[in-house]
């Protein structure tokens, strides 16, 4: 199994604000492209490469820039989710740092593709070198000479704000994050109407994740049909996979989609489980996916596999733990963290997720009892089912999979409970 | 609208397009479990009780915010929505304190409703705790209580207040855990921008808003509910009284969504302001004054005496030397006895009420345009006017539920908005365009927009042609009346008034709201007319959404108007003066009257001055503050003969009365109101009236009675029948057709459906009629010794003269008393800081004041409410009078101010 | 850390050019780092600029963990 980096190639060859060392490695060929065949047949040619968005939900690129650009209300707007909230996920920084003219060339074709005046890049407040290297980013860009300068009228291209997050997982959700930017309070909002519709400012807006965008002036570059031979027919295209957890070496490791099985991410890349006991679970898809059990991890890297082993590829966060460790603590840590990070508009995930996160600790300290076990999945199964946004719909996945998988373990907690 | 099939729990439905699941299955009698939705606001999806399940989509669709389309197929409830509902009702009982026990809320609430619907256990999922106890933004307030142990974070009063009040007080605030509903930087409630709707304490499922003045005073359940039309404004909102039977007493008031003309909502008025009902102060027997003294009398002797009384000065003096003062504050029914006292028993036409000081000038200019005198359109329709023009009105204080017609019309339909007022009022900020006239100075202003309508050819000239008469002579008088012209005189700029003209013009409907800004002046029939013309020249009458549009102050002056509490007309605006209809009403009343026209309000008081007065009779008014020129005004109540008042409270009046009768208020009578739209609606009784206290109607027959002229009817019922067969526009009304929505005239026959807006097709008068009007200053400019102008006007959360808002503990909070505004300029020359008590002087009178420093009125300008007895504006108010509506310039006089002198 | 100046305030404002909802978050997002929390007068005064309401902008920023409205320490 081999990286192929089409995304992840050119990282380190130049210095982070040289725009000629960009361009001189084949920068902007993609932007050129786009402003030769005019924004219809961008999104044309996106749909034909069937990208489809990295940011966890997987939702076609090409469709959901068709939608936006469909609309008639002005302004639209094109926001770069950079938020990159999600447990055992760590890719977009290795772009952003590592190839930050690629993502800008990218947001500057997403942007004239649906037609977007304003764009946003809205990028998590850890990354404070980030932060301010995309400030300068914008400075250089402005000043710099890019194709494309001009043709909207204005002397720069580049109307691009880089935003800095303020510690909220829930802005990572694209609702949530055009609410954000509204000053409004970060949270999660109903659909219809979808971004695409009335998003930002109640105009069309386009919220793509920051590898998807990275995307863009590659496959205009080599063209959708060179992009299709990369990767499964259905999910074409490279993903960019972040090893973390109970591995020797975490990473990110870009792969063709089905170019290997997680058991060989684990073992090739990630050198093993740290201690070299066998692997109990993974989450392959970021901490809200559902966990595979050490004997699915047989599958190939792509979502169609992982879907049929039972969860699914998210934002291809791939978290290891090693045999040994008990189900109850795993989940407890997960819901230490979720349980947090709640918006609060909608009551289930609201009180749900505290409620879990209370129950989950009884059991973690020997007082639980087979009724917390029960109102675990009742709860989790109705947050899944009638709460507003992601974050609702996917926290309680790993615990609902955890108890189905590992039951002996929360019957080992339970038993130690005083009668 | 295009309508969709689908089915819902396999009854076969049909919706219009746009619909949501929940509407359309609440249209059929489907209760689909919500907590957070509203029609009023925009879903919030925050309770998710709603999911449904529709055929061919996987997983549960809320149905709050899913539309109907055709062929659907929705199942509402089945075994796992039911477990889903359950474990959501369960989850919030887990952060909802329960205590039901002690809740006014008990019997009222949605959350104990469907807990018990779904059985869920309050303690499943662990009892919710009692919060650390800390102040919050209402704990000072004496409106609201708000208690977030009980609140379940639905978000429908923060919404309710972003949406419908666009009032923006209330926002949600801090993160998980620590979230509640707060204000900005937890500010006292009422220190905030809240305008004490109450929206909040209605829309909330739960308990956790409460009215504070309610608490203990009974629980939902035990509550008797009392469906009747507001006793404040002339918006006539349908209220329901909420009385306690053990007590007698009102505990708190509500509303219901759908109800016309409000669906709901109310204003701090309405909501808040019922505390004088069960007030202590309230009259309980007759008073006859002796040796200077009130001393309690029998209703028997108290009708005795002012039988008698009047019975000698009418031997002595004429039947002309007494007159009547009716009330807008009473009903149709008691409207229509008085002044059938006054025509019959006493035998003079001198009957007239408050309408003289607000709107005499919309009667007397509306009639001679269009050939009647109310508002044109109806207030649901201006929610759909393409442009709205709102002059002299300042109608989010004063008709409030009507601003938020406004304010929806221009948030979420795009209406554009002019505003035309001396003052930066509260709808300014929704307005596309504010011009600031100078007071008194309307006239020039409408005159120059129709200029520019006219030279730019923005008119309708096949509306003028077909449907108007006398167009030359109104061109002729605004041919040269230039924007520039009129920016002179009204200091707005040429150029708005340009883009006014052209905006009101080119709208698809305009809609002319008007009130006392443009009626209160010595030209008010000449401000009323010219907006007339304004509406007839863009062809904006006799359709949807456009007319001219008096909003009329009291709750039923509209009525008392037209139930013929006015000197020169029968009920239904039949004049006194025709032969022929004078001979109607001699045979429907047994006698014969005056074919001479009476005097109106502020001529009766001169008129007692030249001893041409003997008698005054008041009911429910009071002129000792309401009228202009107060001094004078006040002599007169002194020095006439004999004064009767008849009222609910011992007002600034009644102390000059010989006989006080107490009467019953709006909550303690039945009959009808006649609102602003001309929609005829129920009054009923909810508590029994304190003491002795008796209807209006009933004492006024009485009396007469005892004078010789027997009037007696079996119920108000009764009356109202009377006066549908005497008064054509009334001719269809009866409790009976007003019980549900009230009836809106014209509705002359009992198959007529009433009527939305005038002038469909033809004028009242046949052809509309252009009048030209010359530009009039003011009757007392300023000078070098009174550099100022004044105006008055309303407050939102007082009434009139403040006998009823001021017993409320939560409007006191808010409004202690009187002010004066000035702007900063002037207070700086005058070295006037904010809240300085201040001497405000006319050539009439001096009250002494705090002033109000702000930006939102002009340089030179000075504004005080009129409610307060301390500090009476009245004290300096002019009695120059509208030569044809007989109404006083109260937006007008020349005054002077200065810091007060200190006192120890 | 800088303390909180209304000089410095107008400064930033002057940075950024014209101040709109559109800008907004960011601005108030700088207000932050540069002064370790957004002052009561920086949310009135952008209110009035933006033509957003305070008690919207006070709920939106408190519901983020990296806005504080008052200084650390600060009561």
């Amino acid at each position: 199994m081999k990286e192929n980096k089409i995304l992840t190639g050119r990282g380190g060859k130049y210095e982070p604000l040289d725009v000629k060392g960009y361009e001189a490695d084949g920068g902007f060929a993609g932007l050129k492209g786009a402003l030769a065949i005019g924004p219809e047949s961008v999104i044309e040619e996106i749909k034909r490469s069937g990208l489809s968005g990295r940011g966890g939900a997987g939702f076609p690129t090409g469709a959901k820039w068709e939608m936006a650009a469909r609309e008639k209300q002005e302004p639209k707007y094109f926001i770069c989710n950079a938020e990159e909230g999600e447990l055992g996920t760590f890719k977009d920084k290795v772009l952003l740092d590592g190839d930050p003219w690629l993502v800008l060339e990218g947001i500057l074709i997403a942007s004239y593709a649906i037609g977007a005046g304003q764009s946003y890049i809205y990028i998590n407040g850890e990354y404070e070198e980030t932060v301010k290297l995309w400030e300068k980013l914008v400075v250089e860009a402005r000043k710099a000479k890019l194709p494309g300068d001009g043709i909207s009228g204005s002397k720069s291209s580049v109307d691009l704000q880089v935003i800095k997050g303020k510690g909220l997982y829930i802005t990572g959700e694209e609702c949530a994050l055009i609410s954000s930017l509204e000053t409004r309070r970060a949270t999660g909002q109903l659909k219809p109407p979808y971004p695409t519709q009335r998003g930002l400012f109640g105009r069309p807006t386009v919220v793509n994740n920051v590898e998807t965008i990275a995307n863009i002036p590659v496959i205009l570059s080599m063209g959708a049909e060179e992009y299709r031979k990369l990767g499964t027919a259905k999910e074409p295209g490279t993903r960019l996979f972040c090893l973390s957890g109970d591995v020797k070496k975490n990473g990110v490791y870009e792969l063709e989609t089905g170019s290997g099985t997680l058991r060989e991410l684990i073992e090739e890349f990630g050198g093993g489980t740290k201690s070299g006991r066998g692997v109990k679970a993974v989450q392959p898809g970021g901490g809200t996916s559902a966990f595979l059990s050490g004997r699915s991890v047989d599958c190939k890297l792509s979502d169609e596999a992982i879907r049929q082993a039972g969860s699914g590829l998210g934002t291809a966060g791939v978290i290891v733990y090693e045999e040994g460790k008990s189900a109850v603590g795993i989940v407890k840590g997960l819901l230490d963290f979720y349980g947090r990070e709640s918006c609060g508009r909608c009551a289930p995930c609201r009180i749900g997720v505290v409620r879990m996160k209370e129950i989950i600790e009884r059991l973690f300290h020997g007082k639980g009892t087979t009724e917390d076990l029960e109102h675990l999945r009742e709860i989790g199964k109705a947050c899944v089912s009638v709460s507003t946004c992601g974050m609702g719909q996917a926290f309680p996945l790993p615990v609902l999979s955890a108890l189905e998988l590992f039951p002996e373990d929360f019957e080992a907690v339970i038993a130690q409970a005083p009668a | 609208m295009k309508e969709v099939s689908l089915t819902i729990d396999g009854k076969n439905i049909t919706a219009a397009e746009g619909t949501t699941i929940l509407e359309a299955a609440k249209a059929a009698g489907i209760d689909i479990p919500h907590l957070c939705y509203d029609p009023r606001v925009k879903p919030a999806g925050t309770c998710r009780l709603c999911v449904v399940q529709i055929e061919g989509r996987a997983g549960l669709t809320i149905s709050c915010n899913t539309t109907v389309a055709e062929g659907m197929r929705v199942l509402t409830e089945n075994e796992e929505i039911s477990a889903f509902r359950k474990t959501i009702l369960e989850l919030i009982l887990s952060e909802h304190r329960v205590a039901c026990t002690s809740c006014d809320k008990d019997g009222a609430c949605a959350l104990q409703d469907y807990a018990y619907r779904y059985q869920a256990d309050e303690g499943r999922f662990g009892l919710a705790k009692r919060k650390p106890t800390k102040p919050n933004y209402a704990t000072n307030s004496e409106a609201i209580l708000y208690d977030p142990d009980k609140c379940i974070l639905c978000g429908l009063c923060v919404n309710y207040c972003e949406e419908v009040q666009m009032a923006e007080a209330l926002t949600f605030a801090g993160r998980l855990g620590q979230m509640e509903v707060g204000t900005a930087f937890g500010i006292d409630l009422h220190t905030s921008s809240c305008v004490l709707c109450g929206g909040c304490v209605e829309i909330c499922p739960v308990g956790a808003m409460l009215d504070r003045a309610a608490i203990g005073k009974g629980r939902h359940k035990d509550l008797i509910r009392t469906r009747t039309t507001c006793g404040y404004c002339g918006v006539g909102c349908q209220l329901e009284l909420l009385t306690n039977p053990t007590t007698n007493r009102i505990a708190t008031v509500t509303s219901y969504l759908g109800c016309i003309p409000n669906n709901g909502n109310m204003c701090v008025k309405g909501k808040f302001g019922m505390q004088f009902v069960g007030s202590d102060k309230r009259l309980t027997t007759p008073l006859i004054k002796r040796n200077g003294k009130f001393e309690e009398a029998t209703w028997s002797e108290a009708t005795d005496y002012v039988a008698k009384k009047l019975s000698e000065i009418i031997a002595e003096h004429g039947p002309n030397s007494i007159a009547g003062l009716s009330s807008a504050k009473c009903t149709n029914e008691d409207n229509y006895v008085f002044q059938k006292f006054i025509r019959a028993a006493i035998g003079t036409n001198n009957v007239d009420h408050c309408a003289r000081l607000c709107h005499a000038s919309t009667v007397a200019g509306l009639a001679r345009a269009f050939g009647s005198g109310a508002m044109t359109n109806s207030i649901d329709e201006l929610t759909n006017a393409g442009c709205i023009f709102v002059i002299g009105s300042n109608t989010t204080e004063a008709h409030p539920v009507i601003g938020l017609n406004i304010k929806d019309a221009v948030v979420e339909n795009g209406a554009e908005l002019i505003v035309a007022d001396p003052r930066a009022i509260d709808l300014v900020r929704f307005s596309k365009l504010h011009m600031a006239q100078k007071p008194g100075t309307d006239v020039a202003l409408i005159n120059a927009m129709m200029n520019v309508i006219i030279s730019e050819k923005l008119l309708d000239s096949d509306f003028v042609k077909e449907r108007t008469e006398d167009f030359d002579a109104m061109a002729e008088a605004v041919k040269d009346f230039t924007p520039e012209k009129a920016a002179e005189i009204t200091t707005v700029p040429a150029e708005k008034i340009r883009q006014a003209a052209r905006i009101y013009a080119k709208a698809s409907a305009s809609s002319i709201v008007y009130s006392m800004g443009i009626t209160q002046h010595t030209t008010g029939t000449d401000n009323v007319l010219s907006l007339a013309n304004l509406a007839m020249l863009t062809g904006n009458m006799g359709k949807k959404s456009a007319g001219v549009n008096p909003l009329r102050g009291q709750n039923n002056v509209q009525g008392a108007c037209d139930l013929g509490a006015l000197p020169n007309v029968y009920p239904g605006y039949q004049s006194v003066e025709d032969a022929e209809i004078k001979a109607k009403f001699e045979g429907a009343w047994g006698k014969e009257l005056s074919p001479n026209k009476g005097i109106t309000v502020v001529e009766m008081m001169h008129a007692v001055e030249n001893d041409e007065i003997k008698a005054l009779y008041i009911m429910g008014e009071n002129p000792a503050l309401s009228d202009p020129n107060l001094n004078r005004t006040r002599k007169s109540l002194e020095t006439v003969e004999f004064l009767v008042v008849q009222d609910i409270f011992l007002s600034e009046t009644a102390e000059y009365a010989d006989v006080v009768l107490p009467s019953v208020c709006f909550a303690e009578k039945t009959g009808s109101f006649t609102n602003t739209e001309r929609r005829v609606q129920r009054v009923r009784s909810a508590v029994a009236p304190p003491g002795q206290a008796r209807s209006d109607w009933e004492i006024v027959c009485e009396v007469a009675t005892k004078m010789g002229y027997p009037m007696s009817y079996d119920c108000t019922g009764k009356i109202l029948d009377e006066i549908a067969s005497v008064t054509p526009i009334y001719g269809g009304m009866s409790f009976e057709r007003i019980d549900s929505v009230g009836l809106q005239w014209p509705c002359p026959d009992k198959s007529h459906p009433g009527t939305k807006y005038l002038h469909k097709g033809r004028f009242t008068r046949g052809k509309g009629k252009f009048h030209a009007v010359e530009f009039i200053p003011p009757a007392e400019p300023p000078d070098k010794k009174f550099p100022f102008v004044l105006s008055t006007g309303r407050l939102l959360y007082q009434f009139h003269t403040g006998t009823m808002t001021r017993k409320s503990s939560a409007i006191n909070q808010v409004s202690p008393t009187g002010y004066v505004e000035i702007h900063p300029d002037d207070a700086k020359k005058l070295g006037i800081a904010d809240g300085d008590n201040t001497e405000v002087m006319t050539r009439r009178g001096k009250v002494t004041t705090p002033a109000k420093v702000t930006g939102n009125i002009g340089r030179g300008w000075l504004f005080m409410p009129f409610h307060f007895r301390e500090g009476p504006a009245n004290m300096l108010t002019i009695d120059a009078l509208d030569p044809l509506a007989k109404i006083p310039e109260y937006k007008v006089c020349a005054a002077t101010i200065k810091k007060a002198p200190a006192t120890s | 850390m800088e303390k909180f100046g209304t000089a410095r305030y107008q400064k930033m404002l002057n940075d950024i050019g014209e101040l709109g909802v559109e800008n907004l978050f960011g601005f108030l997002g700088k207000v932050q780092d540069t002064f370790g929390y957004v002052p009561r007068e920086v949310i009135e005064d952008t209110a009035r600029r933006t033509g957003l309401s305070p008690s919207r902008i006070y709920g939106a920023l408190t519901s983020y963990r990296d806005f504080n409205l008052k200084l650390e320490g600060d009561g």
